[in-house]
């Protein structure tokens, strides 16, 4: 990232305060791209939350054979139909944004966390120790993330369900913060202040948590934002390839994957249209969000490679 | 331009990245939890039963023991027979079979993907920061949000369910019957010279062509835009411009050519993520090319199967980018000075 | 284009010897790691399991570092050439991919093969 970071002025005031005093902010809210993509995002937050408050996530998953007509089309009694199973596809679709958000910010937040250390580790050791952790992150980061996510995913008990997907994905997605993080790293150990620290006693780590993660956060939060919907959309491609979710699943992934294989082609579209829709929007909606934040950022990126 | 001993090394180099890929395969298959000899004698099946079933695949011998083995028959090019997905068939028979499948089809996707993201990144360049540009760029995030598994079912709706003009899925109608030659359908019609058949198998394909396209194109399309708005941006264009509107002609073609070079190679890069759009390509329109095959080895621990599959990808795409390299050094001016 | 290699002002035997040199390091640390996983895991598991799984794991390092060596080594020249062209650094370097490379997978073949000659001392 080229924010200007070198100045020890700025190592000293932190994040938050170069926010506000850059137009980083004002630059995004002037974007309506990236505000329309704010305004997808908080609509799905909104109905996550309300899907988990108000639904049972028994009744949700419970066949309802008797009770519902099955595969009935949008009535007004059930606005996006029911599937094969008797159940109501619109209650599924909303509490599907709930296991979406749930399992992405899990898979986003691990990765985070190890994109940090590794990124940490390799700038802190340096020499051979950041050469073998950066190269094989390349190489890591070369690979397809879906066919890299189809290689690990194997190597987790299928018992973990959804936590598989998350697990393979966590590893597949770690390389791009390690990259961040340890680029900020860099600049932060080159820094004069950091051996002014240093003298007057600070510990490395301490040193580096405190002094590191407030000068990457920038680029991490752009990171994670664009990963957030890489994530939503890999973790329902495993699930629809039968790597993850368990039949029955609320998961937009296994709604599609049940819908397309049972009911397209009997005619029952609604079942696999809905799911798709919102998972599309969403995704839609993080990858608007998270170029908005990095043209925001920094404007020249926007000229160049991603 | 390229010399033999060039094209000669990075043959060579095939032997370790393959011995690698084999080497890594192996690893994973034998980390992860699934039993093959539990999937072929099936859950309910006694355990001397079990026992007997993995002894007879020599799963029972030392690790090291079956790596040697393994190799060994992957050096003599045995891949063995399938376990499950096709019980006996050798694996060597089924890649024939399906290969030709996934090819294809990730070329037609890859050739629709150019056709449609080069003008479209280099119109969203030369127009840069307009309505035009704005438009082609949200279009480009929308092609890499809208999921293949949603976008595949949206257009079986409309084209084959809701106006009735394309089939919904397969490779071809079941009323021809097509020898194969090459194995690659749309080859094979017109080999035949059965032009019906051919009509056929290109309705079948083009849906899938589509939905593999748009998700090629969505990247190509981004990167022609960097790549071009770089090169515009270079000295030679800003004189060229300054002297008026027939050298801008000449040197627009100078700078196109500049321009295409890095996309080039980052296509041959992404080739990989092509397989990864055809696995799912396949699994929506039920196409029986590699990817579907590889997915349902990988559920059902077909150890042979997932070796060989994944073992191909790694020769194909090492090949791709040996392709790609030559038109790099045939394209790249620095070479022929 | 020819051979990458870099060039050496050293004479080529002093060249290969640092090699070898090197490589007998990195299969001495393999080594010790392959012996000391395949006891550490001796804990939880049998002797086959145990082996097997430490085996695995070396085979894991040893396959990954020769794959991505042997791509370094033919598409160095094109991803340095396209970073470039792009004006982008990503501090991918071919010299420095080949030197990673280099020690992970002489790493994992000392691992394989001191995982391998546990699992026969065990009797396995």
């Amino acid at each position: 990232m080229s924010t200007d970071t070198s100045q020890s002025s700025d190592v000293e005031r932190g994040f938050l305060e170069r926010v506000r005093a850059s137009p980083f902010l004002e630059e995004l809210l002037s974007n309506r791209i990236a505000v329309f993509g704010l305004v997808l995002i908080g609509g799905m937050f909104a109905i996550a939350i309300f899907a988990r408050l108000a639904y049972d996530i028994d009744t949700i998953v419970d066949t309802m054979f008797g009770t519902n007509p099955t595969k009935a089309a949008p009535s007004a009694e059930f606005w996006f139909g029911t599937d094969g199973q008797a159940r109501d596809v619109f209650p599924r679709v909303l509490y599907g944004a709930w296991y979406a958000l749930k399992f992405g910010t899990a898979t986003v937040l691990a990765s985070t966390v190890l994109g940090i250390a590794a990124g940490i580790l390799a700038a802190y050791y340096g020499d051979l120790t950041d050469n073998v952790i950066m190269r094989t992150m390349d190489v890591l980061l070369s690979f397809p993330s879906l066919l890299l996510a189809l290689a690990l995913v194997t190597i987790f008990p299928e018992e973990l369900g959804l936590w598989r997907a998350v697990a393979a994905l966590t590893l597949v997605y770690t390389p791009r913060f390690a990259r961040v993080v340890r680029g900020a790293a860099l600049k932060v150990l080159e820094d004069e202040y950091i051996d002014a620290t240093r003298a007057l006693g600070a510990t490395d780590p301490r040193l580096l948590i405190r002094h590191v993660l407030p000068n990457c956060l920038a680029p991490i939060t752009v990171q994670s934002t664009l990963n957030y919907g890489l994530a939503i959309i890999d973790i329902a491609a495993l699930s629809f390839l039968g790597f993850g979710a368990s039949p029955g699943d609320p998961s937009w992934g296994m709604m599609l994957a049940e819908g397309v294989e049972r009911g397209l082609f009997s005619g029952a579209w609604w079942w696999s249209f809905f799911p798709g829709l919102f998972l599309a929007l969403t995704v839609l909606g993080f990858n608007l969000l998270g170029d908005g934040m990095r043209d925001a950022l920094d404007p020249r990126m926007r000229d160049t490679v991603d | 331009m390229v010399s033999k001993r060039f094209i000669a090394k990075r043959l060579l180099l095939l032997v370790p990245v393959l011995f690698g890929v084999a080497t890594v395969v192996f690893a994973i298959l034998h980390l992860s939890p699934g039993d093959p000899a539990l999937t072929i004698a099936g859950e309910r099946a006694s355990q001397a039963y079990v026992e007997q079933v993995r002894s007879n695949l020599g799963l029972d011998d030392p690790l090291w023991e079956q790596y040697v083995r393994f190799l060994r028959d992957t050096a003599a090019l045995d891949f063995g027979q399938s376990y499950q997905v096709q019980r006996g068939t050798a694996v060597s028979s089924i890649l024939v079979d399906r290969l030709p499948i996934t090819i294809e089809l990730a070329i037609l996707g890859q050739i629709a993907g150019l056709l449609f993201g080069l003008p479209l990144g280099i119109l969203s360049a030369v127009k840069k920061d307009t309505f035009t540009d704005h438009f082609t760029r949200i279009g480009a995030l929308a092609g890499i949000s809208v999921p293949i598994y949603w976008s595949g079912p949206l257009l079986i709706l409309l084209f084959a369910q809701i106006f009735g003009i394309l089939p919904t899925s397969g490779r071809i109608s079941s009323s021809y019957f097509v020898d194969s030659t090459t194995g690659l359908i749309l080859v094979d019609t017109l080999l035949e010279g059965n032009l019906a058949a051919f009509e056929s198998a290109a309705r079948h394909l083009l849906m899938p062509v589509v939905v593999l396209g748009v998700y090629s194109m969505a990247f190509i399309s981004r990167m022609m835009r960097s790549s071009m708005l770089e090169v515009i941006r270079m000295d030679y264009m800003r004189t060229a411009r300054a002297k008026g509107q027939g050298a801008k002609i000449t040197v627009m073609k100078h700078g196109l050519r500049n321009a295409f070079i890095p996309v080039i190679t980052i296509i041959g890069i992404q080739f990989g993520s092509l397989l990864g759009g055809s696995v799912l390509t396949e699994t929506v329109f039920e196409i029986n090319g590699i990817g579907t095959l590889l997915v349902s080895a990988i559920e059902r621990s077909d150890y042979p199967v997932v070796q060989a599959t994944v073992l191909v990808f790694a020769f194909m795409y090492t090949l791709v980018n040996l392709f790609v390299d030559i038109t790099y050094s045939i394209l790249d001016p620095r070479i022929e000075q | 284009m020819t051979d990458s290699s870099v060039p050496s002002s050293r004479p080529r035997a002093e060249r290969y010897r640092a090699l070898v040199v090197g490589a007998l390091r990195w299969v001495a640390v393999g080594a010790v790691l392959g012996t000391g996983v395949s006891l550490a895991l001796l804990t939880i598991w049998s002797p086959k399991g145990a082996t097997d799984t430490a085996f695995a794991l070396g085979a894991l390092v040893l396959g990954f570092g020769v794959t991505a060596w042997s791509s370094a080594v033919g598409l160095g020249r094109t991803i340095e050439g396209m970073q470039e062209r792009l004006n982008v650094s990503s501090g991918w370097t071919e010299a420095s991919a080949r030197e990673a490379f280099f020690v992970l997978s002489w790493t994992g073949a000392g691992w394989v093969v001191a995982a391998a000659l546990t699992s026969i001392a065990l009797g396995v």
